[in-house]
């Protein structure tokens, strides 16, 4: 009698100790897709600012830079093995491929309220086909003084397209600072906002515009001080989570999403006349392979 | 009275480990710099701080990685 009271006793604790253990758990194992995709840290902090008018804008313009940045690299790359009689074909694809990706990042909305999604998504693809074009250049085993040869060349590429791309950044940044600080102007009270009028145009940098600032704020009460830093406080707090929460919903229906990108790029490049011969059909295969992985994957699910 | 005191200590090191487990989860939602906010005089440095947390480096670039080893 007394050891079937205590079967029943541990029956229970066991009991409660599985269903803490999968009330703590919830959230990654609900969903198993979820757990996929890894959203990296510095990504993560980029999206912080994508809520706030210019933010995302100047995402997309640095998503662009760096891919532009990719595309003319492994063009130069593509230029200087071709001439030594490397067969480059599979870096053809890979480059093709970022070159659609440029195109789906310039003509993507800013404006969309699903602009983390966008921006997770297209960040994402730029970061594996950088990696493919990486490991296949790897992969084809050339020469180590080659491979300096390279690097070399590419070191400290720039062109005027790049150029004129970083003074658009520049513009937009200081934009989206502007605004920032003028919020912070109406916390403190200052009417007269033409000093960031003169950040925004280049005339003082930030550091002499939050030197001003700090001048005045310094003149305010200890009272009004703390009002203005748990507002700002309390705005980031609330930026963050808002963040978190939109890199999250992102993650959902990545895989989904994926497919539907890679469908859209198939078709494109099926009805392109710009890419070579061969270089296509390759295309078609990777896209092809992939789907078909990923549709298996999903089926598994 | 033994198996009583077996059981009331397995209740505890239960209620202790879910509370570690849910203080965990809330730890990860707060923002590494939460705990400025226990003081209760800001100085305008802080204030400058928490509105760097929103500004963006005219410099800054988005890194997707190397083409190249």
């Amino acid at each position: 009698m007394k050891m079937k009271k205590i079967v029943n006793t541990w029956i229970i604790v066991m009991l409660v100790l599985a269903s803490l253990v999968s009330i703590t758990s919830a959230d990654d194992t609900s969903e198993p897709e979820q757990t996929e995709v890894v959203v990296d840290e510095d990504t993560l902090n980029e999206t912080r600012i994508i809520d706030y008018q210019y933010g995302a804008i100047v995402r997309l313009l640095q998503l662009e830079k760096a891919i532009l940045k990719g595309i003319v690299k492994g063009e130069m790359i593509l230029s200087i093995l071709k001439n030594k009689g490397v067969n480059t074909t599979e870096l053809e694809c890979i480059v093709s491929e970022m070159k659609i990706l440029l195109d789906e990042v310039r003509s993507s909305d800013v404006n969309s309220t699903n602009a983390t999604q966008i921006f997770v998504d297209l960040k994402h693809d730029a970061i594996l086909l950088v990696k493919n074009f990486r490991d296949t250049l790897h992969d084809l085993l050339i020469s180590n003084e080659i491979l300096d040869e390279l690097k070399e060349r590419i070191r400290d590429v720039n062109t005027t397209e790049m150029h004129n791309l970083t003074f658009r950044i520049r513009h937009r940044i200081r934009l989206y600072n502007r605004n920032q600080m003028y919020r912070l102007c109406q916390m403190i009270g200052l009417n007269d906002t033409g000093i960031i009028d003169s950040y925004l145009n280049g005339n003082i940098t930030m550091k002499e515009l939050k030197s001003h600032l700090s001048r005045i704020m310094n003149q305010l009460t200890k009272e009004k001080r703390n009002m203005i830093f748990y507002e700002i406080k309390e705005g980031n707090i609330k930026s963050h989570i808002r963040s978190m929460q939109s890199v999250e919903d992102a993650k959902k229906t990545f895989n989904e999403r994926r497919q539907h990108r890679l469908n859209n790029r198939l078709r494109l490049i099926e009805s392109s006349t710009d890419i070579e011969g061969n270089v296509k059909t390759r295309l078609q295969e990777r896209f092809k392979g992939e789907m078909e992985e990923k549709g298996k994957g999903g089926k598994g699910k | 009275m033994n198996n009583k005191w077996v059981i009331i200590l397995l209740v505890a090191v239960i209620l202790v480990v879910s509370f570690v487990m849910l203080f965990t989860k809330v730890v990860q939602i707060i923002p590494e710099k939460s705990e400025g906010s226990s003081s209760s005089d800001h100085s305008t440095d802080e204030i400058l701080d928490e509105i760097d947390q929103n500004l963006i480096d005219e410099s800054e670039e988005i890194s997707i990685g190397e083409i190249i080893y």
